[in-house]
């Protein structure tokens, strides 16, 4: 009987979450060993019981990607460019990460800047060739770079205006790849087809650094996979959300860059269907950060302005995600002003917590929570780690000491920063789309999403939290969940004046037919759900503004309306229209993907104790400590609901229901809690 | 006493009041001045005039933004404004950094009483004047330099004045981006003034105003405690800039610093008489490049309300090149000045705290003016393009190559935006090797950029750029050596050898000139400064010393001169 595997493998644990045939559940959480990223694989089946020539068919999710730029760890690059502008990936884009501050250096380039080679060609910005590429100045300068390299390096080739007119990028690749035959290219017009050099020009760079390290892992889980010769299918979750069979996906190494976090948004996404929150924010709490992703209409929002760093774009569409530096390990620390401030700092896994008794000092969130008995010592984590109560005590009572506070107060206090500074975020993050917060659900995902996400929702006036079964193994659970995804996207230069409706439909059936054939190149079973959008903006602005394109043919009549569209939303949004200007059309969009995956039931199930607990004292900041019923999450019976103060704990997280808040368990196994 | 818990959250609270309003703007604004070079500033103040919070967009006004509210609450009396107001002015005599720096406030008021304001100062790129951009390079009266509009209500109970606006937009060479640009500003105060609201019913009115107070005090507090552990003393230190776009003899600068305590002074006396041309600085710059100068040395996280700035007392000269009176033109002080003032003050304080300070950065933004009829559209267009240079080493690192001025915070153009909306193609843009001035840690290196007029156009160019002499590049310091000069020279069509704007067309300055008219296959070169060094170049480590001659940042013939190589 055949399973379906989610695994997500982050730098601390991986995680997985199977299904069989008849609904079953099996789950595992083992530790990470970053040196072998395809062990914890092995041992998380293992773990679960999984025989992988049982796999129907998995879907792995990882933050090699992520990991290996953030500690500089992939291949040679070779850059190539036009001639006369091979500096641009050290010129960059001239701004700074913040005023006021001489300690900031600029991002180091991927690229050593003698691997950045200018060669004679050049299109014009209608993807003219107004200089032929010069094959032989091409060839003769690579030959030169390649042999000064101990190891292979790859190369990133990256035109003026290429994403216009590919055919110089194209010539390019097969010049080089006739020389010499196993060299790995990356062509910017095919990883990331947008203008702006520098953040094209970034992106392919990342495509070739991480091209080897991808395959070497994509070959691992294959392996991991198979038994007598018989290696079962599977995919890597992409950037998108979306997944791709691994052999295609290993081929567009940088869209894998945030394959880690994209499954929290995914997994965070379908619980909020699932309970009919469709709009929705998923707060991911682990133990350093903690990622906000917005969720519209039952989807995350996407976009493709990822920066690995400060000045060092990515530019592939991406779940949108905001991580701000707060997590359980965050630390407590007193300003030179003599204000409590908490994180980004964060005591990470070792020394972890003071509680954890690994010999850390520094007061940090765990601490706190704990001090207000919101964790119980005995069964954190499912009692996987003991905590040390006395421990984390002193870490608190150092700190108050240092603000002249009670402990109590101190932890307290703690925890409202926290809250505030992730309350913070998400008002940044609605803002941005202009979204009223207080519309929205809260989904709690994450070890310590669930501890904290009441008391943020109270704080933007948002009434609803919903936790998952197992909200720890959420992006697990997200890759499980994922469809097949393909975005195929197309710059382009028009405005409403020059374009024909005939010319927008040409253009649009162009580019459904390539996203088409790349999506039915998986093998998928389910059907294609297409969806098409125009990013336009008025002439003179820079940031674009996606409109929505109906299904059927682009008519003088359906463009009136899109337009139409356009000048409604600016005016709802901003205040005031703007007609009259010329719009310009700046990105066609089509995205091919497959049905929702079906995870209806009763999920996760997983065999828990359901015992009762006796009543202890929980710190409510309104109320100071209270009397606090404690139950495990596996007694709450299918409807049954209960009023706050109230702590439900499981195995993977601890679930705080302030006062004036309600919980249902819902059918699914979601609690629903809501502000009475 | 407010909490200190309640005050931190407030403290966040204002600021992203600030942010929200400049996000807003960023994604409606018209200019890439705005939505590319996050050329404005979001503060909010209490109804006294006192900045209670401001968000990080651009340094260039937190001078001018404190006195441009405040002054104008004075002038126009608080009791004039009414809900839905919004007061329009970019007079840089009454506050501003510039002309082109337009200024909107508006009331907030809460439940019927009026609570504060909150306000958005950015530039325009054109607002008529004698030159195309509006940045008058050889200028000599506030008159040639834009339409002055002096505080004016342009939004009455949200109604728009239209006549105003006709007159405005009259005025200006590209009205469509003056009405998309104001209007951004305009909605952006709506939305600051919505979260405000929010604020004040979730805290209460008293709550935030007790707290505002208190978040005053406590910024000052810690602004005196930074200040008291700079030793005592008297720090001075003196500067040219080459020209003033109008005469050729070098403008002087002077300042000097006192640490009394827990209190500075940076006293301007000693600075020549306001030039005739326009890099003369309005009260607002220089106050701005002082405030800009002790936040470098001073601990980021203070919050920048009114408290952080009470320590710090400024004078100014009226009618010195860092106090501008009427009529003087002063539309370079911001970009040109600006961060040449900073810089003094920076090494003026640098043997007290030489482990905070950096050598000077490139200093000038390489303003660089177009604008015409577009070929293809024939539609009227105008740029506002500049550079990032190298800025100056540190103590700890060479200083970072191709960054823009310390008054801003633009990004540049992309190649691929730039020529699609203008009629100019990009030839090279790459950096200068050997720019960055020599030390123990080097300074950054500056770009170069050329640039050729395509055919069937026509350009109108201004410039003002700045460091272009020999002797007058980013100063090093402690032994460390000036970075290298800018320049912008230009070949007209046929002709072999780049030449300087002077030689071709008689400009009394070569950096600094208005309305050259450029024809199709004239090509312009424009290079930006290095940054200067830091220490003596002879101790800097061989290992950085190679591998700056491996990547090519330095050559053979400068690493023997300059560095004492000998490999």
């Amino acid at each position: 009987m055949g399973v379906r595997v989610g695994i997500d493998t982050g730098g601390t644990f991986t995680d997985l979450v199977a299904v069989d045939e008849t609904g079953g559940w099996s789950l595992a959480k083992v530790p990470s060993d970053p040196d072998d990223p395809v062990a914890a694989i092995s041992e998380a089946l293992n773990d679960a019981s999984l025989d992988p020539s049982n796999v129907d068919f998995a879907v792995v999710g990882t933050t090699i990607g992520i990991n290996a730029v953030i500690t500089r760890n992939g291949a040679p690059v070779v850059y190539v460019t036009t001639d006369g502008f091979e500096d641009i990936p050290y010129i960059q884009r001239i701004n700074r990460r913040s005023h006021y501050d001489f300690s900031w250096v600029k991002p180091t380039p991927l690229v050593r800047r003698k691997d950045c080679l200018g060669v004679t060609e050049r299109l014009d910005e209608e993807g003219r060739p107004l200089t032929p590429l010069d094959l032989d100045d091409l060839v003769g300068k690579l030959e030169g770079r390649l042999g000064e390299h101990a190891e292979r390096p790859a190369v990133a080739i990256c035109f003026l205006f290429a994403y216009l007119n590919p055919e110089h990028e194209l010539a390019a690749r097969d010049a080089l790849q006739s020389r010499f035959p196993d060299l790995a290219v990356s062509l910017s017009h095919e990883v990331a087809p947008i203008w702006r050099e520098y953040e094209r020009g970034t992106t392919v760079t990342v495509d070739a650094y991480l091209r080897p390290l991808v395959e070497r892992y994509v070959d691992g889980v294959s392996a991991a996979l198979t038994t007598n010769g018989d290696t079962r299918p599977w995919s890597l979750l992409k950037s998108n959300g979306g997944h791709a069979i691994a052999t295609t996906a290993r081929e567009r190494a940088a869209h894998l860059l945030l394959s880690g976090i994209a499954g929290g948004a995914i997994g965070g996404a379908h619980f909020a269907r699932s309970a009919g929150g469709d709009q929705a924010i998923v707060l991911d709490m682990g133990g350093t950060s903690c990622d906000v992703c917005l969720i519209v209409d039952g989807e995350p929002l996407y976009s493709s302005d990822y920066e690995i760093e400060f000045g060092l774009p990515v530019s592939v569409p991406s779940v949108s995600t905001r991580t701000i530096g707060a997590g359980g390990g965050s630390i407590g620390w007193v300003d030179p002003g003599g204000f409590l401030q908490v994180g980004p700092q964060s005591a990470g896994a070792a020394p972890g917590p003071a509680c954890y008794g690994q010999d850390g000092t520094d007061a940090t969130i765990t601490d706190a929570n704990l001090a207000l008995g919101r964790l119980d010592p005995g069964f954190f984590l499912g009692g996987r780690i003991q905590l040390d109560a006395g421990l984390g005590a002193s870490a608190v009572a150092a700190l108050a000491e240092r603000l002249d506070m009670e402990s109590v107060d101190a932890a307290s206090a703690m925890i409202r920063i926290t809250n505030e500074n992730m309350a913070n975020a998400i008002r940044i993050v609605t803002v941005e789309e202009g979204i009223d917060p207080r519309e929205l659900a809260l989904v709690a995902l994450g070890g310590a999403g669930p501890t904290h996400a009441a008391e943020i929702a109270d704080s933007l006036g948002m009434r609803r939290v919903l936790v998952p079964p197992s909200p720890g193994l959420g992006s697990a659970f997200g890759a499980l969940a994922a469809t097949v995804r393909v975005d195929a996207v197309r710059s382009v230069y028009l405005t409403d004046a020059r374009v024909t409706a005939a010319e927008l439909d040409g253009l649009f059936a162009e580019l459904e037919t390539q996203a088409r054939s790349e999506f039915e190149s998986q093998g998928t079973e389910t059907d294609a759900s297409v969806r098409r959008s125009i990013a336009m903006r008025y002439q003179g602005q820079n940031y674009e503004q996606e409109v929505a394109v109906p299904s059927g043919t682009i008519d003088d009549d359906a463009l009136a309306s899109i337009y139409a569209d356009y000048g409604g939303f600016y005016e709802e949004f901003y205040g005031y229209r703007l007609d009259g200007i010329p719009i310009e059309l700046v990105q066609l969009t089509v995205i091919v993907s497959g049905a929702p995956t079906d995870l209806e039931g009763e999920l996760l199930a997983a065999a828990e104790e359901a015992s009762d607990v006796a009543p202890r004292d929980v710190f409510f900041p309104e109320q100071g400590f209270v009397d606090t019923p404690i139950r495990r999450r596996a007694g709450l019976a299918a409807g049954e609901r209960v009023t706050g103060p109230l702590v439900v704990e499981s195995m993977d997280s601890t679930i705080v229901v302030p006062p004036e808040w309600e919980l249902e368990r819902l059918a699914s196994g979601t609690l629903d809690i809501t502000r009475t | 006493m407010t909490d200190t818990v309640t005050l931190t959250v407030l403290n966040n609270a204002l600021v992203n009041v600030c942010r929200e309003m400049g996000l807003t703007m960023i994604r409606t604004a018209f200019s890439p001045i705005f939505n590319e070079g996050l050329d404005f500033s979001c503060v909010a103040f209490d109804r006294r005039g006192y900045m209670i919070g401001q968000a990080e967009f651009c340094p260039a006004q937190i001078g001018a933004s404190l006195y441009i509210v405040r002054w104008t609450l004075e002038e126009l009396g608080v009791d004039s404004f009414e809900p839905g107001d919004v007061v329009l002015h970019n007079d840089p005599y009454r506050g501003g950094a510039h002309i082109p720096e337009h200024s909107v406030i508006r009331p907030v008021f809460h439940q019927g009483e009026l609570f504060g304001f909150v306000a958005n100062v950015g530039h325009l790129a054109e607002i008529g004047g004698m030159a195309v951009g509006s940045f008058a390079a050889d200028a000599t009266e506030v008159f040639q330099e834009g339409l002055r509009i002096p505080p004016i209500k342009i939004v009455k109970r949200d109604e728009h004045d239209m006549e105003l606006w006709q007159l405005i937009m009259a005025n200006h060479r590209t009205p469509r981006n003056t009405w998309g640009d104001i209007n951004a500003q305009i909605g952006s105060l709506r939305v600051a003034e919505r979260r405000m609201l929010e604020l004040l019913d979730r805290y209460g009115r008293d709550v935030v105003e007790q707290a505002s107070d208190e978040l005053m005090a406590y910024s000052e507090r810690w602004m005196r405690a930074e200040i008291d552990a700079i030793p005592d003393g008297v720090y001075e230190f003196e500067e040219r800039m080459e020209d003033d776009g109008v005469e050729p003899d070098p403008v002087r600068f002077h300042v000097r610093v006192t640490v009394n305590g827990d209190e500075l002074i940076v006293d301007w006396s000693g600075t020549d008489k306001q030039a005739r041309g326009p890099i003369n600085a309005t009260y607002g710059v220089t106050a701005g490049a002082t405030y800009n100068a002790v936040f470098h040395l001073t601990d980021d996280g203070i919050p920048k309300n009114d408290g952080a700035y009470r320590p710090i007392r400024i004078i100014a000269p009226p009618g010195s090149a860092t106090n501008v009176q009427f009529p003087g033109p002063s539309v370079a002080g911001n970009t040109e000045t600006h961060p040449k003032l900073a810089d003094m003050v920076i090494s003026a304080l640098a043997p007290a705290l030489p482990h905070r300070t950096a050598a000077a950065e490139g200093g000038t933004a390489c303003n660089f003016l177009f604008g015409g009829v577009h070929p293809k559209t024939g539609d009227y267009y105008a740029n506002y393009h500049l550079e990032g240079g190298g800025w100056g080493g540190t103590q700890a690192h060479d200083g970072n190559d191709a960054i823009i001025v310390k008054n801003g915070n633009c990004r540049n153009t992309p190649v691929e935006i730039f020529e699609t909306r203008y009629p100019l193609r990009v030839l090279e843009y790459e950096l200068v090797p050997d720019s960055a001035g020599p030390g123990k840690t080097r300074g950054g290196l500056g770009t170069r950029r050329v640039m050729e007029v395509q055919e069937g156009a026509e350009v109108t160019a201004n410039a003002v750029l700045d460091r272009t002499k020999p002797g007058f590049g980013a100063w090093g310091l402690d032994g460390g050596q000036q970075g290298g000069a800018a320049a912008i020279l230009v070949k007209r069509k046929g002709e072999k050898e780049f030449q300087t704007f002077t030689e071709a067309y008689g400009t009394t300055s070569a950096s600094k000139f208005t309305n050259i008219r450029l024809l199709p296959g004239d090509q312009v070169v424009i290079r930006s400064p290095g940054g200067g060094g830091y220490g003596d170049p002879t101790e800097r480590d061989r290992a950085l010393v190679e591998d700056d001659l491996d990547q090519g940042f330095v050559s053979e013939a400068a690493a023997r001169d300059a560095y004492g190589w000998s490999g």
